[in-house]
């Protein structure tokens, strides 16, 4: 037997239930604040386009903030319900990521510098060294594989890489 | 009548064509595999070849090439998570998840079973209605694309399954970052803050890239794992991902008349078609899992995104309407090969289309075996380390994203765009309705201008928007009452 369809019940879709839900982050709340003052910000530009540019970003300017404003309240009363967790365990996710985009920062900057093809060289045989622990026959192969691919898509297929800042080999 | 459409299959059959169709069904089967090149690249790397080339040999090429890009597409989709093109962006939703059960095999063979279909359905249904669908193409006007449009936004409810409300905000988010750049119908360039790069806006592939592919391969390093995680070897098997497809033969025709309707309308592209087919089959099947690693959440928008890209050569061949960036390029072909699209497509040159619709078929039926014959190595990808998978994808994903607009502005947008949805994921923020917002936010917008220009509110009361907007709500009534039945 199933329960019958009701308003009341489609109401109720939209309003939380704690046990389908995972814990609310102070990181969680901050980020609902930052896209309501984004959407607020956007409302307010959104005026000072012409009427024809204007309707589009407006309405999606005042739904988005309306809709952040109940999120942050209900985001914020979940939180003050639960049981308190140290910043250090709700950031362990973040903080196990952090290392990985560190290098992949140290990528682009780089890739910025001194082009795609030697940074990506360069990656690949420090991360795959340094982090992987990589035997350096295997990353003899990686690399030689990644640059024959990066070649072949430059020369055959005609994409544009990168330029570096100071050098652009290809 | 027949005897044309015999003579057409008498012509694709020669083993010059034959041979010409299979090139053209290698490069679309690579081009689908990188992430973020799509058919426009595929038609700009043949069409130097193009010029000067027995037409039936021209169009096999291109033909073979346009066919097998949204089927090869899903490789990416599959195995990493990221939607190879627009058109597998909904593939990604139960796709990836069977990755990571370790079902990638089972997975990319239904996906490209169905693919087949869809393809074949539509080439097939455009024989037979092709002197139909002229009449019924122009009698589609902006409110009925508005409407369509709407309808794919509808679907952001539908899927943001667990937090509705956080997935509004989400699609909300892709509408505000859709809005960036020039106004559609306005000389107003709109939240650029002055910079030249986001004159024209944020480049879907960037965000695509960012929003998929970086908080997932991120995800995907800090567990030290493999993509099919615990699971290890991919168990499962071709012929249980075609079987699965065969069960739900139903899934496959609603998904390919879907795809084959849409497809036929210009100015929509795969996505739309993506996310209805996916949203309709959520709301329409029983007991599913869809979002956790349902096959039938693959079959649904591939049999539908295929039977889309053959159809939507429908107006290119009858109007020289391009429908997407693609068939625009496509058109150029054609031109470049003597044939100029137009009425005269079903009147004169009425063999030049079924030569155009078998091709259709005959690249369907290749590309799928290809593709099928290679979905067991490339699934090993699966359960390499992804210490040692990540960085190499990273790599490729940079040159991707970088190929957007040939800017280092692309790569900023790929970076900064994949640390907010890395930020959203570890907040529980649902992303795919952040992207469904973003790509149907300008379609939203242009035609909504459109149709209040021309019509005022008049256009609420065409019969076509009537019945798309009962779909709609259809919908929505349809997909609530699947969510509250509760056993009691």
């Amino acid at each position: 037997m199933t329960e019958k369809f009701s308003l009341r019940q489609s109401v109720k879709r939209f309003v939380p239930k704690r046990e389908e839900k995972k814990p609310v982050t102070r990181m969680g709340i901050a980020l609902d604040v930052t896209v309501l003052l984004g959407f607020l910000w956007f409302t307010w530009e959104a005026l000072g386009f012409v009427p024809t540019a204007r309707h589009f970003p407006l309405f999606v300017g005042i739904a988005g903030a309306s809709i952040a404003s109940a999120t942050t309240l209900l985001d914020v009363l979940r939180f003050r319900r639960q049981p308190r967790r140290s910043l250090h365990e709700e950031s362990g996710g973040l903080i196990g990521s952090g290392k990985h985009l560190i290098w992949f920062g140290c990528f682009l900057l780089a890739a910025f510098l001194f082009s795609l093809i030697p940074a990506a060289v360069a990656y690949l045989i420090l991360y795959l060294r340094l982090s992987s622990h990589m035997r350096w026959w295997g990353i003899a192969l990686v690399v030689g594989v990644v640059l024959a691919v990066l070649i072949a898509a430059r020369f055959i297929l005609g994409l544009d890489f990168p330029p570096g800042l100071f050098f652009t080999i290809f | 009548m027949v005897e044309t459409w015999l003579e057409a299959l008498g012509g694709i059959l020669q083993p010059a064509n034959i041979l010409m169709l299979l090139l053209g069904v290698g490069i679309g089967t690579i081009i689908g595999i990188l992430p973020g090149l799509g058919g426009i690249t595929g038609m700009a790397l043949i069409l130097p070849f193009i010029y000067g080339m027995d037409p039936t040999q021209g169009i096999a090429l291109m033909i073979g090439m346009v066919a097998v890009v949204h089927t090869a597409d899903t490789f990416p989709a599959v195995l990493l998570g990221v939607p190879g093109s627009a058109g597998a962006q909904a593939t990604v939703m139960d796709g990836y998840p069977l990755a990571k059960q370790g079902r990638a095999t089972e997975a990319l063979a239904a996906a490209f079973f169905s693919s087949m279909v869809g393809g074949i359905i539509s080439a097939l249904a455009i024989f037979f209605a092709i002197f139909l669908i002229g009449p019924l193409v122009l009698a589609i006007g902006s409110p009925e694309l508005l409407m369509l449009t709407l309808l794919g936004l509808s679907m952001v409810g539908i899927l943001s399954k667990g937090d509705p409300l956080k997935g509004l905000l989400a699609g909300c988010v892709g509408l505000a970052l859709a809005s960036i750049g020039g106004a559609p119908g306005a000389a107003e360039y709109r939240y650029t803050f002055d910079t030249v790069y986001l004159l024209d806006g944020v480049p879907l592939i960037a965000l695509t890239l960012g929003i998929f592919a970086l908080p997932e391969l991120l995800q995907l390093l800090k567990s030290k794992g493999t993509i099919s995680g615990k699971h290890g070897s991919d168990g499962s098997s071709r012929l249980a991902g075609i079987k699965a497809a065969w069960r739900n033969w139903r899934l496959v025709l609603q998904g390919s008349a879907l795809g084959s309707g849409i497809g036929v309308v210009p100015g929509l592209g795969g996505s739309v078609t993506d996310w209805v087919a996916y949203g309709f089959a959520d709301v329409t099947t029983k007991d599913n899992s869809f979002g956790r690693g349902d096959i039938r959440g693959v079959i649904a928008p591939e049999s539908a995104n295929n039977a889309n890209s053959g159809a939507a050569l429908i107006p290119t061949l009858l109007f020289a309407i391009p429908g997407n960036g693609t068939t625009a390029v496509l058109l150029g072909g054609f031109i470049l090969l003597g044939i100029n699209p137009g009425p005269n497509m079903v009147t004169s040159n009425l063999d030049i289309t079924y030569y155009v619709l078998w091709a259709l078929v005959f690249a369907n039926i290749m590309g799928t075996l290809v593709c099928l014959s290679f979905s067991g190595p490339i699934s090993s990808l699966t359960r390499i380390d992804a210490s040692r998978l990540v960085p190499v994808l990273l790599v490729i994903i940079v040159v991707a994203s970088y190929q957007a607009s040939q800017s280092w502005g692309d790569i900023l947008a790929f970076v900064a765009l994949g640390i907010v949805a890395w930020l959203m994921k570890s907040c529980n923020w649902p992303l795919i309705p952040l992207l469904i917002g973003f790509v149907l936010a300008t379609s939203t917008e242009r035609y909504l201008a459109i149709s209040m220009n021309v019509f005022g509110f008049e256009w609420l009361g065409r019969p076509g928007v009537l019945v798309i907007l009962a779909l709609i709500l259809g919908t929505f009534i349809m997909s609530a009452r699947s969510k509250i039945k509760v056993p009691v």
